[in-house]
């Protein structure tokens, strides 16, 4: 198989832009992706475009303004891993030798408020039961029950990620918060209050792929995809729009699988990572995914969190980024922002959210209907 | 005089007995259950499905819902809860009766009722199953 590097990427800040078009978003990231490879649109071979909740071939009007090249425009949506699950097809297709260089973009522009047509039936809908808090809620508790965690840990994880995405400018919360404002902030559902949950938004990210050696013929400050798993749910995992889940079976959870399938590939673990992009829904999310992507060990939550082990400093740096509590959520690009994030830091170019030498980096997105990635990337 | 009834969905529960009960899928051949019923099993993929009932099980989490989300009907606030059924190993989400969390209990014994969700546009009560806690010697 042939090995896949990122030859440059791009971003348009997450937030909520009024005045533009999802195009504009698209065709800001692209750009800026396009020129940090130094690659022309003209010499891109196939184009894999994630979004959710735009109109009909979303990814030919966003690129088809830089010019009707002919080539493949293939629009990818996997609720919050379209982004990644774009990556993964235009990764394959270069590993297998179809194409040289291929262009990935996440672009969503996301309405406030809960998340409309997440794939429940209607009787779910009618009775409320449709709510995705609802459900992060009551996962949240389990988290906190196995774990023996209390509010102040959720918490916890809400000022950490915002403190970090202070220094995010492509954030849209660059502001710091305190556990009494996080704890005080209204009640969603209980226990996750407004400030433990992610705002659904609007953004972009891309990347510019391709093999090594189509590549160095234009950039030499490429990084390496290590890894890059996609999987999808079994009955074992409590995932909406399911409503039920078998009790004590031995089918593995879907973070644990697409984690350790990507750790396999890598031949990189969770210890030998210098940071790492979690999907932070909800404070809760987080800290069950830490656990389930072997970065904190079970009986160790409470200890790591006090102790500072995924602060910047810490053992294993979760979502220097700001994480999506502060950066928001624009499904479609979520996870190709934590693309973006990890090259930058691999690269050595992430400013004042550096961690310091960075050599290996990870990106895990898990979505509706159970989709879940788990990228690596080194340098 | 009270509104005539309809029922949310079919296929999901039933009164049995005077007791509601919900309805699932049990497949034959690798033991799983899920819920609702469906004629594949959601492990093996299997048709050998069987029709199994349940009513009565224990909570396991639970969470109040105080905004309103897109199509629901429901008055707020509302509960949800997850119950576990042991007989088939089996955690159901559902409607709460009790839309207080505090006055609830990890373990607590639960029960499948059939009760009122909300009104519909032609002034019919449509009924769902709920998770009802179980007041002690009842
Ligand atoms: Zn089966």
């Amino acid at each position: 198989m042939r090995e896949v590097v990122i030859a440059g990427v791009g971003i348009h800040p997450f937030g909520r832009f009024p005045d533009k078009d999802y195009r504009d978003l698209g065709r800001e990231a692209t750009l800026m992706a396009l020129k940090d490879a130094n690659i022309p649109w003209n010499d891109i071979q196939v184009a894999y475009v994630g979004n959710v909740m735009a109109e009909m071939t979303k990814g030919h009007q966003v690129l088809q303004y830089f010019g009707q090249t002919g080539i493949p425009i293939i629009n990818v949506e996997n609720a919050c891993t379209s982004g990644s699950v774009g990556m993964w097809a235009a990764m394959n297709s270069i590993q297998n030798g179809q194409y040289d260089l291929a262009l990935v973009l996440g672009v969503e522009k996301a309405p406030k408020g809960m998340i409309a047509n997440c794939g429940y039936d209607r009787w779910q809908m009618y009775t409320g039961t449709g709510a995705n808090p609802a459900h992060f809620a009551m996962q949240t508790k389990e988290t906190m029950w196995e774990h023996g965690l209390d509010k102040s840990h959720l918490a916890y994880i809400s000022i950490l990620n915002h403190r970090n995405g202070v220094k995010n400018p492509y954030a849209m919360y660059q502001k710091e918060c305190t556990a009494e404002e996080v704890l005080n902030s209204p009640m969603v559902c209980d226990p996750l209050t407004l400030l433990m949950l992610c705002a659904p938004n609007e953004g972009a990210a891309a990347a510019v792929i391709g093999t090594k050696e189509a590549v160095a013929k234009y950039t030499s400050k490429y990084v390496t995809i290590a890894a890059l798993a996609f999987l999808t749910k079994t009955p074992a995992d409590s995932i909406f729009p399911d409503f039920s889940v078998p009790i004590g079976t031995d089918l593995v959870n879907i973070t644990t699988r697409v984690s350790a399938l990507a750790y396999e590939t890598a031949g990189i673990g969770p210890d030998d990572l210098s940071l790492i992009e979690m999907q932070d829904t909800d404070s809760g999310s987080q800290i069950r995914d830490m656990v389930q992507a072997g970065l904190i060990k079970p009986g160790d939550v409470a200890r790591a969190l006090a102790d500072g082990d995924i602060a910047p400093t810490g053992r294993i740096p979760v979502n220097v980024s700001g994480g999506l509590l502060s950066k928001g959520e624009p499904l479609g690009a979520s996870s190709m922002g934590q693309v973006v994030e990890l090259t930058w830091q691999l690269r050595g170019d992430a400013g004042p959210r550096q961690v310091p030498g960075a050599k290996a980096g990870a990106g895990h997105t898990l979505g509706a209907a159970g989709n879940s990635c788990f990228i690596i990337l080194k340098n | 005089m009270s509104n005539e009834i309809k029922v949310l969905k079919e296929g999901l529960f039933k009164e049995e007995d005077g007791k509601a009960v919900l309805l699932l899928g049990h497949c034959l051949v690798c033991g799983t259950a899920f819920f609702p019923e469906r004629p594949f099993c959601s492990r093996c993929g299997s048709d050998q499905i069987e029709q199994v009932s349940v009513s009565d099980g224990k909570l396991y989490s639970w969470t109040t819902v105080i905004h309103p989300s897109q199509e629901n009907k429901m008055a707020l606030p509302y509960g949800m809860a997850k119950v576990d059924f042991p007989d088939h190993k089996i955690r159901i989400t559902g409607v709460s009766t009790e839309t207080d969390s505090e006055k609830l209990t990890r373990g607590q014994d639960m029960r499948v009722v059939v009760a009122k969700a909300y009104e519909d546009e032609d002034g019919k009560d449509v009924v769902t199953y709920m998770f009802q806690p179980v007041e002690e010697g009842k």
